[in-house]
């Protein structure tokens, strides 16, 4: 298992936009923090933060995230050129969309990408990703794009309450990928993905995105953030990557009219 | 201010701006809006103005939110699309409550979209006169999240 470096990264990369300063840290606290810290004291958009392990590695809603040393991808991105409004809330899809290409090119795998980005084989969640942002006077943003990958953890030793819901690329193929070529890849597509959007070529990403959500045009529920339920078809994406519902009830109202899901988790798809 | 009555708001002053009225009123449930603009003569085309009162809300602090350049409030607005969330998780404090004195770029919520977490920073110092938006729910691009005085001083 070959330890993260980034002079092989860069040597695997070809893109400028991104990675041009690469930090590599045995220890963190969480990598997201990290590169908050980084972003505060100057770092330049792009800016890649990655750590052999984290101790206080978190998921959203201040979940933790299990990160064993030396053993899986811990990183993040910082980003401070960012697209317009209503183009940000693309920014996780297109993370999912650039870990699951990586994933299936490098190690033969195949994800499915739940709406907006969980990354899971079968029903068992193999990497996670938590974009954060700070914003002053609506103008000035700084996204951090942070995401786990297990790469080499074995089943057996995730947490007892992970082991029936988590798995890992070794665990799937009884290979141990090189984490470094892994990395490449995602931060190339995430690269060729986010200058799409920079360039407002919405289409063709909403197309790539659309092609591999697993969740379009299955029967859905989805647990709003207010606790409340809805039913239906999760039939398109919205300009702004929203989840757009064709509700279940749809013959007790007057029409046919699409709900767009900002947020929620779609919690049974059959 | 709910999401639906900031956008019935909306669509009042937009029937106000394309017609020859200057005043309107609608009386809703739980809360009433009188929207009426000044009839300017020979000064361009006369700009709207709105007042709007809820069962909760001064009317004087509503009427900064709308017209924040006539008021001594600062108007914390969304960023984006999403949902509002007061506290870091269900389980956790809120960022901060009326009547805090807040720090500029201290944290005081969260909007979510496709879960990308955009934590909202106070553009000022001040105290926070009162929170727009109920926890957990949608939001529009430009919503009024927050007043903040800035010249309020701790006591």
């Amino acid at each position: 298992m070959t330890p993260l470096s980034s002079e092989r990264i860069r040597l695997l990369l070809n893109i400028t936009d991104l990675a041009q300063t690469i930090h590599i840290l045995d220890e963190t606290t969480s990598t997201n923090t990290e590169a908050f810290a980084f972003a505060h004291a100057g770092a330049s958009h792009g800016t890649i933060v990655l750590a052999e392990t984290q101790t206080a590695g978190r998921g959203r809603l201040t979940r933790e995230w299990f990160s064993p040393p030396l053993q899986n991808i811990y990183g993040s991105i910082l980003l401070k050129n960012v697209p317009p409004p209503q183009r940000i809330s693309w920014i996780p899809l297109i993370t999912g969309l650039a870990i699951m290409h990586a994933v299936e090119k490098e190690s033969g795998v195949a994800l499915f990408l739940k709406w907006p980005n969980d990354l899971l084989v079968g029903n068992r969640k193999i990497g996670g990703i938590l974009c954060e942002s700070t914003v002053q006077g609506k103008e000035t943003w700084t996204i951090v794009v942070g995401f786990g990958l297990n790469v080499h953890t074995p089943i057996k030793e995730f947490p007892l309450e992970l082991q029936p819901i988590a798995t890992s690329l070794f665990a799937e193929t009884g290979h141990h990928e090189d984490r470094n070529q892994l990395l490449a890849a995602i931060l190339s597509n995430f690269s060729m993905y986010y200058r799409k959007l920079q360039r407002s070529d919405l289409s063709t990403v909403k197309d790539l995105y659309v092609s591999r959500c697993s969740t379009l045009g299955h029967h859905v529920q989805i647990r709003l953030a207010n606790g409340k339920m809805l039913e239906g078809i999760a039939s398109d994406i919205g300009a702004d990557g929203a989840l757009q519902l064709l509700p279940a009830n749809t013959h007790t109202m007057n029409c046919h009219e699409l709900i767009d899901i900002q947020s929620g988790e779609v919690i049974s798809v059959r | 201010m709910k999401s639906d009555q900031f956008r019935e708001i909306k669509e009042l002053v937009e029937i106000l701006d394309e017609s020859h009225l200057t005043e309107l009123e609608v009386e809703r449930k739980d809360f009433r809006v009188r929207i009426k603009r000044d009839v300017v003569v020979s000064q361009g085309p006369p700009l709207p103005t709105v007042t709007a009162r809820d069962e909760s809300v001064l009317s004087k602090e509503t009427a900064a939110s709308a017209a924040p350049e006539s008021s001594q409030f600062v108007t914390v607005t969304s960023p984006i699309v999403g949902t509002f969330y007061g506290s870091p998780s269900p389980e956790t404090d809120s960022y901060v409550e009326e009547g805090d004195f807040v720090k500029k770029g201290q944290v005081i919520c969260i909007v979510e979209a496709m879960k990308l977490m955009n934590e909202i920073e106070s553009e000022t110092d001040g105290r926070i006169v009162k929170i727009l938006v109920e926890n957990a729910t949608s939001i529009e691009y430009g919503q009024p999240l927050f007043l903040i005085d800035p010249v309020a001083i701790p006591a």
